[in-house]
């Protein structure tokens, strides 16, 4: 699917995508499952144009309105979310231990709590997040990289295979 | 009620796993220079919040 979003908040400015995840590049199985059963994994992207005060509480809710919005009217949609260490985040809450998170941890830890907060006061239910971490160090240095699928139960088997697939290029 | 899984970790990822890695995020970065270029009227859905 391929839908936008732009939120303006005085001088910030939020940019909002979900477009379709290119699946030619999973195994034949995979993209059968997907295929035969009409899925669509979409990319969820989160982008701050201008501004670096604080993103308040009022621009989550509406981005995440939007959002689930979007997965509810679209009953066979997967939601893919890569946590980017491409741009930073400016006036970021460094108060609760925050202070030296990677920025791309920061945002999987915002993106699981936004979840979490938003299935329960909603009282929805059938819908999973998938968090998968790959830490990719050799010494004690290098990154970590987090990434997560928001799937309606009935497709978890579709994330399974995704989980399997990577864990399997990943020789493990 | 668990609505978050406990998260996959995977150490020191193949080679092969982060070559992959590498092509979704350039392919990120195409997207974000796709969204900063948006014109305006080019949004489904716009919003200005007081």
């Amino acid at each position: 699917m391929e839908a936008s979003y732009s939120i303006v908040q005085k001088e910030n400015e939020y940019r909002i995508l979900l477009t379709s995840v290119n699946t030619e590049v999973l195994p034949a199985h995979i993209q059968e499952a997907i295929k035969s059963r009409g899925i669509d994994i979409s990319e969820l992207i989160i982008e701050r144009i201008s501004g670096e005060s604080t993103t308040g509480q009022d621009v989550l809710h509406d981005i995440t309105s939007w959002v689930a919005e979007l997965f509810a009217s679209n009953p066979k949609l997967i939601i893919y979310y890569s946590c980017d260490d491409i741009t930073p985040i400016p006036s970021r809450n460094e108060k609760s231990g925050n202070k030296n998170m990677p920025v791309n941890a920061y945002r999987s830890r915002l993106f699981t709590h936004i979840f979490d907060t938003y299935m329960a006061s909603h009282q929805v239910s059938g819908v999973t997040n998938t968090p998968i971490q790959l830490d990719n160090y050799e010494n004690g240095v290098g990154y970590s990289l987090f990434f997560h699928f928001i799937a309606r139960d009935i497709h978890i088997d579709i994330v399974e295979m995704l989980k399997e697939d990577i864990l399997e290029v990943s020789g493990k | 009620m668990a609505y978050t899984k406990e998260t996959l970790v995977i150490s020191n990822p193949s080679d092969k796993l982060l070559k992959v890695v590498e092509r979704l995020r350039t392919h990120k970065r195409t997207q974000l220079e796709k969204l900063r270029n948006m014109k305006s009227e080019e949004f489904s859905r716009r919003v200005i919040l007081s």
